[in-house]
């Protein structure tokens, strides 16, 4: 095995150039510098809305392997909104304050600085419920609305995550802990998929003198443990209201003073899912095509893995193209 | 004797069983003979309801360590199973070993691994077991809590609980303010629409 010079390694994630264009308490909006000239940059704005677990940085990884740079090259006009890390003095934040609260005031932000009324809206991974919830409650602000490995439906057979998340003693989690502490959430992911996790690190060994190969692994290993803590309400929410009851898919989940029902969504819907994704299985994201109220409905999926569809060479040339072609034709 | 030794020990229970046993010999021999009799100190100067609590909270740790001895037991099981496939196919001559290089037979192994953990996380034991130590793991953590909320009274530093209530006011309080601050926003612009329609009216 050849160990690698420490001087040669480069793990920095989320180089790509961007501005904070709005902060609230400890959320922040980004907003990407645009690659292409304004005549060829879409009008409509693009919104990414990430999960409250694990960060952003995994859109961002590296420059050659960067869902958001990808974006970028197809001629769009790319904001982020970056959760940061709750902290206990959060803990009553819920789903109602980060999709009423954070999300509507960027979508507002963005609306003003754009003088538009509406953005597209991209959700990835449990962002894409939660855009999938902003949609329903408001559907005047969105133009299209594109989902990534999004769970919608929590009843479908193999899927473990979704059943060890079913028998959690979610009030009492938030008792001991006030928020649902990041690591513990990792704990399961990696518990999810025990010899793939082992297998890891023996890829990794076996190829330490590929500089650009640890690199890359270095970027991925900051991702996968560089998990945000969920706010105690927003897990109660989401774990005892989307995944233990099944809600959102039922048209019942309350948020605040609405009951998010599925069939508002109208505007058209790009759903898209991996064929071996073992945190959010193909049938519970696919749901989502036939629960929406929308007439204009694309489904794909793609044969890989959860983080394979924003990685990688799959995703700039297949992935990317294809969902940025979807936004410019609406 | 051996075996009898090795299967005594290699009961989570038993494991369980002792070391709690070993724990109420310390608090007999230590707490109460050492401090209360020969120091003529109660309970190390612990109220009685304190020293509950801490039993208690060692009572739960260990009830921890025995739910997660017995979900490695049971994680390890699939390692053993997958082992025994690979070398039953071995011995059967199912695969032509002799064509397949490191990297072929590394896949291999990675695939009944896979299979074996895949139906064993997945199975009702699987799942009872993930349970058991979450469950387990709270209870403890609960239980230290409440330790830790007595010691920082006594201490007069303000507790979890405590600095909870604390935080939902600011909650309530930053929720309103928002409100507010919303409401005033869609005034304003009311008032400026009103005062742009007053003009256009003055100038007709």
């Amino acid at each position: 095995m050849k160990i690698p010079n420490l001087k040669d390694l480069n793990y920095q994630v989320a180089q790509t150039p961007s501005d904070i264009v709005y902060q609230e308490d400890k959320v922040s909006l980004y907003h990407y510098k645009p690659t292409v000239n304004n005549e060829q940059l879409h009008k409509t704005p693009v919104l990414i809305i990430y999960a409250l677990i694990n960060r952003y940085i995994m859109l961002d990884l590296e420059p050659d392997r960067s869902f958001i740079q990808n974006l970028l090259d197809q001629g769009l006009d790319v904001y982020l909104l970056d959760w940061g890390y709750p902290t206990s003095a959060d803990r009553y934040l819920g789903l109602d304050d980060y999709i009423n609260g954070y999300m509507n005031n960027a979508v507002d932000t963005i609306c003003e600085h754009h003088h538009c009324d509406a953005v597209n809206l991209v959700g990835i991974c449990m962002g894409g419920s939660l855009s999938v919830m902003y949609t329903a409650i408001h559907q005047e602000k969105v133009k299209n609305l594109a989902t990534f490995a999004t769970p919608v439906n929590a009843d479908v057979d193999d899927a473990i995550l979704f059943t060890w998340a079913k028998s959690l003693d979610v009030e009492k989690i938030n008792a001991v802990f006030g928020n649902l502490p990041g690591d513990m959430a990792n704990m399961l992911y990696l518990l999810a998929i025990p010899v793939g996790t082992v297998d890891r690190y023996v890829q990794f060994f076996n190829k330490t003198e590929n500089i650009e190969f640890v690199n890359t692994f270095m970027r991925l290993e900051k991702w996968s443990y560089d998990s945000p803590d969920m706010t105690g309400e927003a897990f109660k929410d989401f774990i005892g209201g989307v995944i233990q009851k099944n809600l959102l898919i039922k048209n019942q989940l309350e948020m605040g003073d609405h009951v998010v029902n599925l069939k508002n969504i109208t505007c058209p819907l790009f759903n898209v899912y991996g064929t071996y994704d073992h945190l959010v299985p193909p049938a519970s994201a696919k749901a989502l095509s036939e629960a929406v109220g929308s007439d204009d409905i694309t489904t794909h999926e793609y044969k890989t893995g959860h983080i394979g569809m924003f990685v990688g060479k799959w995703s700039k040339n297949t992935v990317c193209p294809q969902v940025a072609q979807w936004i410019k034709e609406r | 004797m051996n075996n009898a030794f090795f299967q005594f020990w290699s009961n989570p229970d038993n494991i369980f069983k002792a070391s709690i046993s070993q724990v109420q010999q310390f608090q007999e021999q230590v707490m109460t003979g050492f401090f209360s009799q020969k120091l003529n100190i109660p309970h190390m100067g612990l109220m009685r309801e304190e020293l509950d609590n801490i039993t208690e909270t060692v009572n739960a740790g260990q009830d921890y360590m025995a739910a997660l001895t017995k979900f490695l037991q049971s994680f390890s099981m699939p390692y053993a199973e997958g082992l025994l496939e690979f070398v039953k196919k071995m011995k059967a001559g199912q695969v032509d070993w002799k064509s397949l290089d490191d990297k072929q037979l590394y896949q291999m192994a990675i695939d009944v691994f896979n299979q074996k953990y895949d139906a064993m996380l997945k199975s009702e034991q699987g799942q009872k077991a993930v349970k058991e130590v979450i469950d387990q793991y709270l209870e403890f953590k609960n239980k230290v809590n409440t330790v830790n909320e007595r010691v920082l009274r006594r201490l007069a530093i303000p507790t979890k609980s405590e600095m909870e209530d604390i935080f939902k006011e600011i909650y309530t309080l930053k929720k309103t303010n928002k409100q507010q601050a919303s409401q005033i926003k869609q005034l304003t612009k009311d008032v400026e629409s009103l005062k742009e329609q007053i003009s256009k009216g003055d100038t007709q």
